[in-house]
């Protein structure tokens, strides 16, 4: 059901933009190479692509938030509440603000630097929740502190350039738009996607076991200190590419599990894939809404996530408090 | 059959030792209580035994081999922790949470075997929750719970059960329940089988035999009858206790007067 959802918000958003196509022109465009031209550039040049990014940080975002829960034991666990967010965006703000982005821009300099930040600001976790030995919540607390801590180094490098504002601000409110060749970013972004996506969808079973516990873990023979890093490691490589595509989406990695549960279950070999599918399905109509709203510009797409993921995951914890109370 | 020996044994967190030069071993057929005052290190011995942590010194042998020497999955394919978990907190299916006893047979990603399935059934079966195979963990009563921990630790076959405060928090017939089926699984397949206890009028009617830590150490090992004396007891506990034989069993019945 949600991979037909996932097909018919990605064909709409084939559709629909500045330029509204029919449904068979876009079928046309697709599969017939005689296709009105203009059509064509459209749809394989621009939309298409768009969409397979917007399909491939949604998942990598969804599948990451739901192995960060197991990990963490602790619903409230998602890709950027453990920095990887604001490390990106630190990395990408120090490459603009340096004046680096103009002379690598070629080669993505940017998001480069959003990618290194991002897994450096998970390792510096990593390191000094490790170092003091605690249980889940430890690491979970180094990360809320070394976020506030790297936000605070945007703002402060943003103090020194603020006539970068606008390239800046896009970073800390995500959007696919920053650059246009969509082909080329998703053949850089997409394999990491995959891979990080691909790793934890097999990681189901033990997902399970570290979700019961540590130590329940470790008695059914699991190796819980290689398991632990090994799906940090998988999730912060989807959500580092994430932030190195499309900035700082929020919201869709927390939410995309929390929807999943009732349709999955608990057992994290179907509910990891089916964040992932969930989080492909929050985040090709909010990219279509980014684009398409207002005719002069693009909304930032963290915006959007968060405007619209907001209430409908507020709704979704007071149903199922409800529900609670009520057994 | 299995046996596990513990000799000179010493274990703890890091570098501080809660329990030194401890030996004992654990027979197949027997459920031994392992007793003592709280933060006496009963937990730790478990967690130790089955290989959570490591022996600070001496060592822990199962059937000769000590267990540093034995893979992590073999282990878990012969020896059942199941651990304290108060309440869960993850809403798993009751056969999604027993199944997980069967990742060291089944490994980390292959789909359940037949075999893995019939074990899953059959322990559901046998503690009585087929009824409850759907329902959510987190909205099970404390009786259910335990028991799906103990069909969890089922569900492994192991020839060494090791169960952490298995009746906390049961009511008397829940409490009867629980240790009755532990009987029966010795009973049937020659399980080797300690269970931490603090209800000390539990372990004449069930143990075999008695462990009894304080102090960092061993104060006695042996039958119930032998270890449950007031003398023993105001050692470990630093308490007044009487004992007398119970007037139904015969077993040592154990009170603090007032």
């Amino acid at each position: 059901m949600l991979v037909i959802a996932l097909v018919v918000a990605a064909f709409v958003a084939v559709a629909f933009g500045s330029v509204r196509l029919s449904a068979a022109e876009v079928w046309a465009a697709v599969t017939d190479s005689n296709a009105e031209p203009f059509t064509r550039v459209i749809v394989w040049e621009l939309r298409l692509p768009r969409v397979l990014l917007a399909v491939a940080v949604g998942a990598g975002l969804g599948a990451a938030g739901a192995a960060y829960q197991a990990v963490f034991r602790n619903p409230l666990a998602d890709p950027f509440v453990i920095g990887s967010a604001s490390g990106g965006a630190v990395g990408a703000v120090a490459v603009i603000v340096t004046g680096w982005a103009g002379v690598g821009e070629a080669v993505g300099a940017t998001a480069t630097g959003a990618f290194v930040g991002s897994i450096v600001a998970v390792l510096l976790v990593y390191v000094i929740a490790g170092a003091s030995r605690g249980p889940a919540e430890s690491l979970l607390l180094a990360g809320a502190t070394v976020s506030t801590l790297l936000s605070a180094v945007v703002w402060l490098m943003l103090t020194f350039a603020h006539d970068r504002l606008p390239s800046v601000m896009w970073w800390v409110m995500g959007g696919l738009n920053r650059n246009p060749q969509y082909w080329s970013v998703l053949s850089i972004a997409g394999p990491l996607l995959l891979i990080g996506t691909v790793v934890l969808l097999s990681l189901g079973r033990p997902l399970d076991a570290l979700r019961a516990g540590d130590d329940t873990a470790r008695a059914l023979g699991l190796p819980v200190a290689v398991l632990v890093p090994v799906v940090l490691t998988a999730a912060s490589v989807a959500v580092a590419a994430a932030v190195a595509a499309g900035g700082v989406i929020g919201f869709v990695g927390l939410v995309a599990p929390h929807l999943a549960r009732p349709l999955a279950g608990a057992s994290h070999s179907r509910l990891v894939p089916t964040a992932a599918l969930v989080g492909a399905v929050l985040l090709v109509p909010a990219d279509l809404l980014a684009r398409s709203l207002m005719e002069t510009q693009e909304l930032p797409l963290g915006v959007i996530t968060a405007l619209a993921g907001g209430p409908v995951f507020l709704l979704v914890l007071r149903t199922s408090t409800r529900r609670r109370v009520a057994a | 059959m299995s046996t596990v020996a513990v000799h000179q044994l010493s274990c703890g967190y890091g570098l501080r030792a809660v329990l030194n030069g401890v030996s004992f071993t654990l027979n197949p057929g027997e459920l031994t209580a392992i007793l003592g005052p709280n933060g006496c290190g009963k937990t730790t011995l478990l967690k130790t035994l089955a290989r959570l942590l490591p022996p600070l010194a001496g060592s822990v042998t199962l059937d000769c081999h000590p267990l540093a020497a034995i893979g992590r999955r073999a282990i878990a394919q012969r020896i059942a922790f199941a651990p304290q978990v108060l309440a869960p907190d993850w809403p798993f299916t009751v056969s999604e949470y027993v199944a997980l006893g069967r990742i060291p047979h089944a490994g980390w990603w292959k789909p359940l075997a037949a075999t893995d399935k019939a074990a899953i059934a059959t322990s559901i079966a046998r503690f009585d929750l087929t009824p409850l195979a759907q329902v959510r963990v987190t909205e099970l009563s404390g009786g259910e719970w335990q028991r799906v921990r103990l069909a969890k630790a089922l569900a492994q076959e192991p020839q060494v059960l090791l169960l952490d405060e298995p009746t906390a928090h049961l009511d008397p017939r829940y409490q009867f329940e629980l240790l009755s089926l532990v009987r029966e699984l010795i009973a049937e397949r020659k399980l080797c089988v300690a269970v931490t206890l603090h209800d000390l009028n539990l372990v004449g009617p069930w143990a075999d035999r008695v462990i009894l830590l304080a102090n960092g150490g061993v104060i006695a090992d042996g039958p119930p009858t032998e270890v449950l004396t007031p003398e023993t007891l105001a050692a470990a506990y630093s308490a007044t206790f009487a004992v007398a034989p119970h007037p139904v069993t015969g077993t040592p019945a154990v009170i603090i007067p007032r």
